[in-house]
């Protein structure tokens, strides 16, 4: 379509002819000179683009997504923003169900392959080893970044870091003073209300804030109730003291929510499946402490211990749950050379299964789930500033598989301060988890006669074990102009399927009699490997305008282990994760501080999911009339009224709207 | 991984064909427009350009001279010597800034130094953020002597390091630690601390107001 082209043409020769006659120029420069200490506060300033000091040390894929690009992007959540990370494959499910997240493939509802924190508290659950997305929400004014490290995590982070690790780090409160209400709403995001309030006393700064968000039904076809609203409230506290040789931070949080389901059930009297729409209530909370010294001779210790609770009942099940954790770190230089990093931890998680419907059960009902953790890693500068090596391991004691070991190795090389390159060999686990041990679920299927279908966890599974290959360059090419890409190899072996059907002997009570019931064990079946790379590059293109391609590309080459026969699972990963996925994010500032941000992005189908490839944007303006007040208008999903982004059960496909909302900002 | 298990992990009608839920020219419209917006509003943002971040900090490392004051006397200077350690975009900002600049009647002095050990005569030393684990160590050294020490690296004040530059929202600021100039013969006017976005640690006792 000529049009389309002479505007992607035009597009891409503007910033040649502007760039010429819009560097700040050297008068402008020397006008800084004289004004004051307060006015020089007062200018707004470009800065390099360049990622800060703490990634272009970090022999690994990581990747910082900071508050502000979070605020560019009007994105209303987390998982939303992540999008924006080349590598990390995100899909909206529905409006109210958990997301399918995963980074470098293997994406699922259930996704079991990334660990999450939040400020060093994790939120992963040892229910089905996964995140709940929907409880963990936090206010986004709060966040200060997002640190993505694509690729396995397992020594520092622990087990279930096999392909990805993500940190969201909340600002400290000394960034948070005074008042700040935002208020927003829209079609799908229906209502945002963010309030906070951060003060300081003697060195003691804090914050409190409360957040809640109502969030309409994306698009059902086939007059399927638009049963997927979500509605949840949370409130948080957080403070923190430092002096120049310690950090003190207390934190927590307490939420409560409803999201609308639909679920296939089964009953055994009458044998029949029907689907529930009853909703899902859950409320928690969590407490955590970190204390950090920093000694006279460049040491450091690190304390950290939480707590938190969630509870949840739905109509397929129920689950209450405590989570205890204790973490120690002791970080010192050996020699000029050589720094060693060790630690440990406790992290206790009883946890009960309320049964909600008869054919639907965890099997046993309580149970505790125990990590026991210990670390080493040492960092040896081989040339100083110029090339390092850090080894280390974690052994780990869990209570479904034992000990575990993840040891890995990198290497960082730093030639200049324009260039560094880092190249890294890691094994990483992932443990069962209740669901893939204590599930037992009996679907119908069909009658007569009534057949049933019973998948059942297995006790004797071995943990999934991941070797990650992997490599990466950063390189300021010029000043404005960044480019970071990185490469892998990820050697799967032992991933959890779906086994084959087997005919179960004479079934017993609670079937009926003449029940034909077909036993559905997870099995240790599937092993092979995935090859992929992301680059991103960040283009200053302008003092004003900033654009950030980002591409991510994946291969997936598994198969069933020897003796292995069932394809159901490998036919689900195979097709559950993109070939190809690209992004590029545009980030204008207009005179009279209006600002015009836009984000296209496309992700290549999935054959498993039913989903096409498809290609959309968001786009946003903002205007900051004043230093307190900020107003803006966001357009999300922009190209199709409604799109297909992952497959759900019970089908059809809920597919997600093209929304807008509108957003005013007030702080003081 | 498995198929979501709580519910029917046999996706018996899982393979149904999806239709197209969108029509072709109309996305196409959709992106030619929201391409087309860029264009003009490039063009009108082409008026104003910032600073870069490093010329004002450079700025304001000018700008700290004015600020502070020995308490005891100290020899006679003919110069007014800023020194950075380490090498970023700073030594060109400052080169370019300093020329002609006065602080009282000395002209200030521009070092690039690649070793702590040549800071002895230096009024002023911005210490790049590219010095990293050495940073503690330079502020060790440089501790007891009459040094303002000046980084934008984070963990500064925590080192012991006197100025800190902070972005906060695209502006540049500035955190300071009473504590580490109160080792040493400085005092820093209180119109400084007053613009500072942070102060910690106490003053010395008998400080100039």
């Amino acid at each position: 379509m000529p049009s389309a082209r002479t505007a992607l043409l035009g597009f891409a020769f503007l910033p040649c002819l502007l760039q010429a006659a819009r560097q700040p120029s050297e008068k402008q420069a020397q006008q800084l000179k004289s004004l004051t200490l307060e006015q020089l506060g007062n200018v707004e300033v470009t800065t390099q683009s360049k990622e800060p000091t703490e990634v272009w040390n970090t022999p690994a894929a990581i990747y910082v997504l900071t508050g502000e690009d979070i605020r560019r992007s009007g994105v209303t959540s987390v998982p939303d923003a992540l999008r924006l990370v080349p590598g990390v494959n995100v899909f909206r499910v529905n409006g109210s169900r958990n997301w399918a997240i995963g980074i470098r493939g293997l994406a699922d509802q259930f996704s079991k392959y990334v660990l999450v924190l939040i400020d060093g508290r994790t939120v992963y659950t040892p229910l089905f080893g996964g995140v709940w997305w929907t409880i963990n929400n936090v206010m986004l004014e709060d966040i200060d970044r997002i640190e993505v490290i694509r690729g396995p995590g397992g020594t520092i982070w622990g087990a279930d870091a096999v392909n990805g690790v993500i940190n969201i780090v909340t600002k400290h409160s000394q960034d948070t003073k005074g008042a700040l209400i935002s208020s927003g709403g829209g079609n799908v995001d229906q209502n945002t209300e963010d309030l906070r309030y951060g003060s300081e006393h003697q060195g003691w700064t804090w914050r409190a804030d409360a957040f809640g968000f109502v969030r309409g039904p994306e698009y059902h076809i086939q007059n399927q109730p638009n049963y997927d609203w979500s509605r949840d409230g949370q409130i948080g506290f957080r403070l923190d003291h430092d002096t120049p040789s310690n950090q003190f931070t207390l934190q927590g949080d307490a939420y409560w929510g409803k999201f609308g389901d639909a679920q296939r059930l089964s009953t055994y009297n009458p044998p029949a499946a029907f689907i529930s729409y009853k909703s899902t209530n859950v409320s928690g909370g969590n407490l955590r402490t970190r204390w950090r010294r920093v000694f006279k001779n460049k040491s450091d210790v690190y304390i950290q211990a939480f707590w938190s609770h969630d509870h949840r009942t739905g109509s397929n099940f129920g689950e209450d749950r405590n989570t205890f954790d204790f973490d120690f770190l002791h970080r010192f230089p050996a020699s000029a050379h050589q720094q060693f990093t060790y630690g440990f931890g406790i992290r206790l998680s009883p946890s009960t299964v309320s049964e909600t419907i008869a054919t639907n059960v965890f099997d046993p009902a309580d149970k505790t789930d125990s990590i026991y953790s210990a670390f080493v890693q040492e960092e040896l500068r081989i040339v100083p500033d110029k090339l390092s090596l850090t080894i280390g391991t974690k052994l780990e004691h869990n209570n479904y598989t034992g000990f575990e070991y993840q040891p890995n190795a990198r290497l960082l090389f730093t030639p200049t301060d324009k260039f560094s390159a880092w190249a890294a060999v890691s094994r990483a686990v992932r443990t069962p988890d209740r669901l893939d041990e204590d599930i037992r679920v009996d679907v119908f299927a069909f009658s007569p006669p009534p057949v049933f279908a019973r998948v059942v966890g297995n006790h004797n599974l071995l943990p999934e074990r991941l070797v990650a290959f992997e490599g990466g360059f950063r390189t300021l090419v010029h000043p404005r102009f960044y480019v970071s890409a990185s490469g892998f190899y990820n050697a799967y072996r032992n991933l959890i399927a779906q086994g084959a059907l087997k005919l179960s002997p004479t079934p017993t009570p609670p079937f009926s009699p003449g029940t034909i019931v077909y036993d559905l064990q997870f099995a240790n079946g599937i092993h092979g490997s995935t090859v992929g790379g992301e680059i991103s590059p960040d283009w200053r293109a302008t003092s004003f305008w900033r654009v950030r391609p980002g591409l991510a590309y994946l291969n997936l080459d598994l198969k069933d282990e020897p003796g292995f026969t069932d394809t159901a699972t490998l036919k689900t990963l195979r097709g559950s994760s993109p070939a190809y996925s690209a992004f590029v994010q545009s980030d204008i500032d207009l005179p009279h501080h209006f600002e015009f941000d836009q984000s296209f992005r496309y992700v290549d189908s999935l054959p498993a999911q039913s989903v096409r490839a498809y290609t959309t944007a968001d786009a946003r303006i903002g205007w900051n009339p004043t230093k307190r007040l900020s107003l803006s208008l966001t357009g999300q999903n922009l190209f199709q009224p409604h799109h297909a982004e992952f497959g759900i059960d019970p089908p059809p496909t809920v597919l997600i709207k093209r929304g807008a909302y509108a957003k005013l900002v007030w702080s003081y | 991984m498995q198929p979501e298990p709580l519910t029917e992990p046999l996706r018996f009608s899982r393979n149904r064909r999806g239709r197209p839920f969108w029509t072709f020219a109309a996305t196409r419209a959709v992106a030619v427009a929201m391409l087309l917006a860029a264009i003009p509003a490039i063009v009108l943002a082409a008026s104003p350009s910032k600073p870069s971040e490093y010329d004002v900090k450079a700025a304001y490392l000018l700008n700290f001279g004015k600020f502070v004051r020995l308490t005891t006397p100290a020899s006679p200077r003919s110069s007014f010597d800023i020194c950075t350690l380490g090498h970023d975009s700073m030594d060109s900002s400052l080169d370019v800034l300093a020329v002609n600049f006065k602080i009282g009647d000395l002209p200030v002095h521009i070092s690039h130094l690649s070793d702590i050990s040549g800071t002895k005569f230096c009024a002023i030393v911005f210490i790049s953020a590219t010095e990293r684990d050495r940073i503690h160590e330079d502020l060790a050294i440089l501790g007891s002597t009459d040094v303002l020490t000046v980084s934008d690296a984070p963990d500064f004040l925590q080192h012991g390091g006197m100025i800190q530059f902070v972005l906060i929202s695209n502006h540049v600021r500035f955190a300071v630690n009473l504590d580490a100039v109160s080792r040493t013969h400085l005092v820093l006017s209180s119109e400084l601390l007053r613009v500072a976005s942070s102060v910690s640690g106490r003053p010395p006792t008998g400080g100039l107001p």
